[in-house]
């Protein structure tokens, strides 16, 4: 299950920095296509065992494991229905499942990691540590775990159709009123990464986008080495769903663009896809690091390639308030003075308010709930992130393997 | 009363700048990374084959009549199935097939696009052709 040093027989990784397969005991260091394990050819159909059949429990804990053994120490290795590579708990060393990636399951390409570990956690800590609301704790979070996981990914192209009906405010005979406007086009787009791990929510895979694909190689198990790997675990109308819902993302986007009115929002829409069958599989690299912070985990996402870190923090409430209130009453206080000053003129003579003073009111009042609800929605934003952040499948996902 | 609708309208207006100052200031602090590809990064440019634009509600219903259209995207493999790899073979009895359901490719501008009060917008080309025309 691992590829062994020429040299000395110790079990190589995949080194990040040089991208070639390196030896930690003598210091060797191979290029991942010109190694080949030994253990492979056996190694690849054999199949594992059923951990419950194996203890004989039907426990919740057994179910969807699997038991294997590693080729360097004879250690036990369990894993789930989906894993791929792992490191044993006994020796240390990384261990492929060569049989759940062999011939018809086995990606086509891989993106080996560009980014290290201690990288990825400085990466982590320098944008944390940037963030004015971020409380001091999370800032000098204490590192729960950190595991190089390569995600698997269908890449597809596909064709997007939708008509679409928009309604959106336009000025007609000097007065606002409400219309619909029709768009109705198609879009292809090429090489859309599509989270193939079922176990990862799609909202947070997707934004450790974009990936560099033209880094993608030739698939090879060494790349595997020392990281832990899944494999595809969705059905084609999962990957269907996840191309509709970006293609009409897409689509709003540039009809939008397209149509001259202001306040624009979808009402109807008939979209359809079409994919190409004609996907990639691919295993792309990304650092999950776990820490814990007032008891909740926290899953903080880095793109193994280029670095982009993901996730969404709690904040430092009192900071928030003492903030928003100094703002408030500045402003509020300040602006008691122009308001007053305007309303007077508006009214001071005892004159009825003319069209251009109704104008002005109607702006301020359109103006004031802007203000409002972008702030509330940038808030509300936050917080659903946070939610992802939070999230205990993917903390598990991390937490929960070997090693 | 004057006094009292400007504290109203101040107050309104001090708590909504202060929400949109710090909402954004909260955002750009603690969401990190909350972006993804656009439609650059995979090349997604749209092509609008029908536009009707200032619409009223019964207009806009014959438009959704007259532009419906859906690909039929349910052929093998099954939806349930796990996503694999096609064979070679299966590759090209897919493409046969989808040769034979006639999908629309690339642009084209449906010949009856006006909706019973809305403007049909022609699109640029179609403007600029006329000149030479």
């Amino acid at each position: 299950m691992a590829t062994l040093c020429k040299n000395c027989s110790h079990a190589l990784v995949f080194d990040p920095v040089s991208q070639m397969m390196f030896c930690s005991s003598c210091g060797s260091e191979f290029k991942p296509e010109e190694v080949e394990s030994e253990a492979k050819p056996y190694r690849q159909d054999l199949n594992p065992e059923s951990a419950s059949g194996v203890y004989n429990s039907n426990e919740e804990e057994f179910m969807d494991c699997y038991v294997y053994s590693c080729s360097e120490c004879g250690g036990e290795i369990i894993i789930n229905g989906t894993e791929a590579s792992t490191t044993c708990v006994f020796c240390g060393n990384p261990n492929v499942v060569f049989s759940r990636i062999a011939k018809q399951k086995k990606p086509e390409f891989i993106m080996p990691f560009r980014i290290t570990r201690s990288e990825a956690v400085m990466r982590a800590r320098d944008t944390i540590k940037k963030g004015t609301f971020v409380p001091r704790a999370i800032k000098n979070f204490s590192i729960d775990c950190c595991r190089g996981i390569y995600l698997p990914y269908w890449i597809v192209n596909a064709t997007y159709y939708d008509t679409m009906i928009f309604e959106g405010t336009v000025t007609e005979d000097k007065k606002n009123v409400k219309r619909y406007f029709g768009r109705t086009g198609n879009l292809k787009f090429k090489d859309l990464p599509v989270d193939a791990a079922r176990a990862i929510s799609d909202d947070s895979s997707s934004k450790l986008e974009p990936f560099d694909l033209s880094h993608l190689k030739a698939f090879d198990e060494d790349y595997l080495a020392g990281f832990y790997s899944n494999i595809s675990d969705v059905t084609y109308s999962d990957v269907r769903k996840a191309a509709l819902e970006r293609g009409k993302e897409f689509f709003i986007e540039a009809s939008e663009r397209d149509i001259d009115a202001f306040d624009i929002k979808p009402v109807e829409s008939y979209p359809s896809v079409k994919v190409d069958t004609d996907m990639k599989y691919a295993m792309l690299p990304a650092w999950f690091i776990t820490f814990r912070y007032k008891d909740k985990p926290h899953t903080i996402l880095v793109n193994g390639d280029t670095g982009k870190v993901v996730c969404a923090l709690p904040w430092k409430k009192a900071l928030f308030d003492i903030m928003l209130l100094a703002i408030a009453i500045t402003a509020s206080v300040l602006s008691f003075f122009v308001f007053k000053e305007m309303f007077t003129s508006m009214f001071a003579s005892g004159r009825d308010l003319d069209k251009g003073d109704l104008r002005i009111l109607l702006f301020i009042i359109v103006g004031i709930g802007t203000l409002f609800s972008t702030g509330i929605g940038r808030v509300k934003r936050v917080m659903e992130n946070i939610r992802l952040t939070q999230d205990k499948a993917m903390f598990n996902f991390t937490k929960k393997r070997q090693g | 009363m004057i006094n009292f609708f400007a504290g109203l309208f101040a107050l309104a207006f001090g708590f909504g700048l202060a929400f949109w100052i710090c909402g954004n200031k909260l955002n750009k602090s603690n969401n990190i990374g909350d972006s993804r590809g656009g439609s650059k990064t995979y090349q997604a440019e749209t092509t609008f084959t029908s536009k009707c634009n200032r619409m009223d509600k019964t207009a806009y219903r014959t438009y959704v009549q007259q532009n419906l259209f859906k690909y039929d995207d349910t052929g093998d493999p099954s939806g349930q199935a796990q996503v694999r790899r096609l064979t070679e073979e299966e590759r090209r009895k897919k493409a046969t097939e989808e040769k034979k359901a006639n999908i629309p490719k690339g642009a084209f501008v449906s010949k009856n696009t006006s909706a019973d009060s809305g403007q049909y917008d022609r699109p640029d080309w179609e403007k600029r052709a006329e000149r030479y025309f």
